[in-house]
């Protein structure tokens, strides 16, 4: 029997893993690995929101770099609870100028919950200058989310991680 | 939903809240209030909880989601052009009971979905034929159910209802033979053809064949969209709660201390039962790795959940994107943007509703705990499985309160519709 779940394990997981391996390429989830274990070890005490003292909320502000300037929103307000919908993101230089034909790549999910969104959310196009549409967005708990995503434009590459608390 | 941030939405998402919190009925305080300045406020209104009541604004925010009146309508099924026909569910609800459409004549979809029992049986896995793999959820509200089954293996109900027909412990049918019984009843003939057009004959193509089994499939789905929960208990409670001036005053007959006791508990932090039993339906329909997965010896088989049936899924045929469904394909959003992979998915099943939970027993997709005491005892102990990404953390509830939330789960049990009213 153990071998038989053996089998069936490397079969689902070899094969669904060889398709889509997920690279943590900019560190996020690293970095939400090692915070989901202070906080199991006690030594990050999360506020009534779930999110970790310090936290910051904003949804404009520069990349860590300081590279560019990125908001997001949800496309139309108010985003729905527990429903698909398509968000915003805006990406500028520190300058206000739009970054068009930029490359981004979503994380995001509940940094706490050790889990991604319930959905596979893409980036479907820049639906106006220096404006990508990130589609297929659920919001499925409430408590602590995050968006985090790294920027490519032409040579330069920054990151940044949005925090939401979501109630239904 | 509400999404509590800074910056320019802020206005748009947080004010109502704000505006809720802190009791101003005048959008003035806009600029004035961060999100600190929110918590502080809601501090202070916690701490002044008003005497009748005894829930904070945060509380009473909870309580609206979940209550019946927050119910959206039934979503349209884009992949069902019958849908909201009422001929047609009146030809669905006949299937639904007649069992002719099995192979012994003995088995219908209400054998395993029994109205009496809330649409379930009562067993832990359920009886057709033969045994099935796992126990019959309830039908109530499955209509706003993106994903059918514990493992969410088909899209959409009327996919979902063509299954069990055609599995040899269930109903042990096939396509031809359904068609077959509604070819030979003059009645459902007459019924179908009406909606649908003429009925292929036994022996035309399998395109044709599968399309009228499609339609048979969308007459089941057009009857169970109306499968609907009615306000019960809670939702009298919550209605009187939130309603302005006297009625307020009726909202305290309408639950005892214990089940308002076990009510406060399950919106908490220190419950967290609504991270994923959240909405007016008590559920997500999210699937969630809640340690049910055993990899032992002498376990019959290993059930990995929605990480197979996400796979299944997609490659039905009669799936959203399929010849057989009504739908364009970007309607099909669900489908577009699921995800496929993921440590997540290992071992997870779909929330189940918790309205009439009461009257449902056993629970989990194999029944294996007989009551609700038991489910609660998982949760609380959140014993470590071998596979997956286990969501859950031991909980620290006291046996009174376990029993104070199980009492206010007794609430959720009310009346429901199968029709049109």
């Amino acid at each position: 029997m153990r071998f038989r779940a053996l089998a069936l394990g490397i079969l689902l997981f070899g094969g669904a893993a060889e398709a889509q391996v997920r690279v943590d390429e900019f560190g996020f989830l690293e970095r939400w690995q090692i915070l989901s274990e202070e906080v199991r070890l006690g030594q990050v005490q999360l506020d009534r929101w779930g999110m970790p003292p310090g936290y910051d909320t904003e949804v404009d502000k520069a990349t860590e770099g300081g590279l560019f300037q990125v908001s997001v929103g949800p496309q139309q307000e108010p985003a729905p609870f527990n429903e698909i919908h398509t968000w915003l993101i805006r990406v500028k230089t520190p300058d206000g100028e739009p970054v068009t034909g930029a490359d981004l790549k979503i994380y995001g999910g509940m940094p706490l919950h050790n889990h991604a969104f319930p959905t596979e959310p893409a980036i479907t196009g820049e639906v106006a200058p220096g404006t990508y549409a990130l589609e297929g967005v659920k919001f499925s708990m409430s408590g602590w989310w995050a968006i985090a995503m790294g920027i490519t434009a032409g040579d330069d590459t920054d990151i940044v991680s949005f925090n939401l608390v979501v109630l239904p | 939903m509400k999404i509590v941030s800074q910056g320019w939405f802020r206005s748009i998402l947080l004010l109502p809240f704000l505006l809720l919190a802190i009791g101003l009925t005048e959008g003035r305080a806009q600029e004035a209030v961060t999100m600190e300045g929110a918590a502080q406020e809601e501090a202070q209104e916690e701490a002044q909880q008003s005497a009748e009541t005894d829930w904070s604004e945060l509380e009473r925010r909870m309580l609206r989601s979940l209550w019946l009146g927050s119910l959206g309508p039934v979503p349209a099924d884009p992949s069902n052009r019958v849908a909201d026909d009422p001929k047609a569910a009146a030809l669905g609800q006949k299937i639904f009971l007649d069992t002719r459409f099995s192979d012994n004549g003995e088995i219908a979809c209400a054998t395993c979905h029994q109205p009496d029992l809330y649409f379930t049986d009562g067993l832990p896995l359920s009886k057709g034929i033969g045994v099935a793999g796992r126990g019959a959820p309830s039908l109530i509200g499955t209509a706003y159910s993106p994903w059918l089954y514990w493992d969410g293996r088909r899209d959409s109900h009327w996919s979902q209802a063509l299954v069990p027909l055609e599995t040899p412990v269930e109903h042990g049918f096939d396509r031809q033979r359904v068609l077959g019984v509604i070819a030979e009843d003059a009645g459902y003939r007459a019924v179908y053809e009406e909606i649908f057009g003429p009925l292929p004959a036994a022996d035309d193509d399998e395109t044709a064949i599968n399309t009228a089994f499609a339609n048979v499939g969308k007459a089941l789905a057009a009857f169970e969209r109306h499968i609907l929960p009615k306000p019960t208990r809670f939702d009298l409670y919550v209605e009187a709660l939130l309603s302005e001036g006297a009625a307020a005053e009726e909202a305290e007959p309408r639950l005892s201390a214990a089940e308002i006791a076990g009510l406060k508990l399950f919106i908490s932090e220190q419950a967290q039962c609504t991270r994923c039993h959240n909405g007016p339906l008590f559920s997500n329909f999210g699937f969630h790795n809640i340690g049910l997965i055993e990899l032992k010896r002498g376990v019959r088989t290993y059930d990995f959940g929605r990480i197979k049936g996400i796979k299944e899924a997609l490659e039905d045929p009669f799936g959203c994107t399929g010849d057989y469904s009504d739908a364009a394909p970007e309607q099909c959003q669900e489908q577009a943007f699921v995800k496929t992979w993921g440590v997540e998915l290992a071992g997870a099943f779909k929330v189940p509703t918790l309205r009439n939970v009461a009257k449902t027993a056993p629970y989990m997709h194999d029944g294996r705990f007989a009551d609700l005491h038991e489910v609660l005892e998982h949760y609380k102990t959140a014993p470590v499985k071998r596979l997956g990404h286990q969501e859950l953390n031991p909980l620290e509830l006291t046996p009174e309160q376990i029993d104070q939330i199980i009492a206010f789960l007794g609430s959720l049990t009310g009346p429901f519709s199968t029709g049109p009213e």
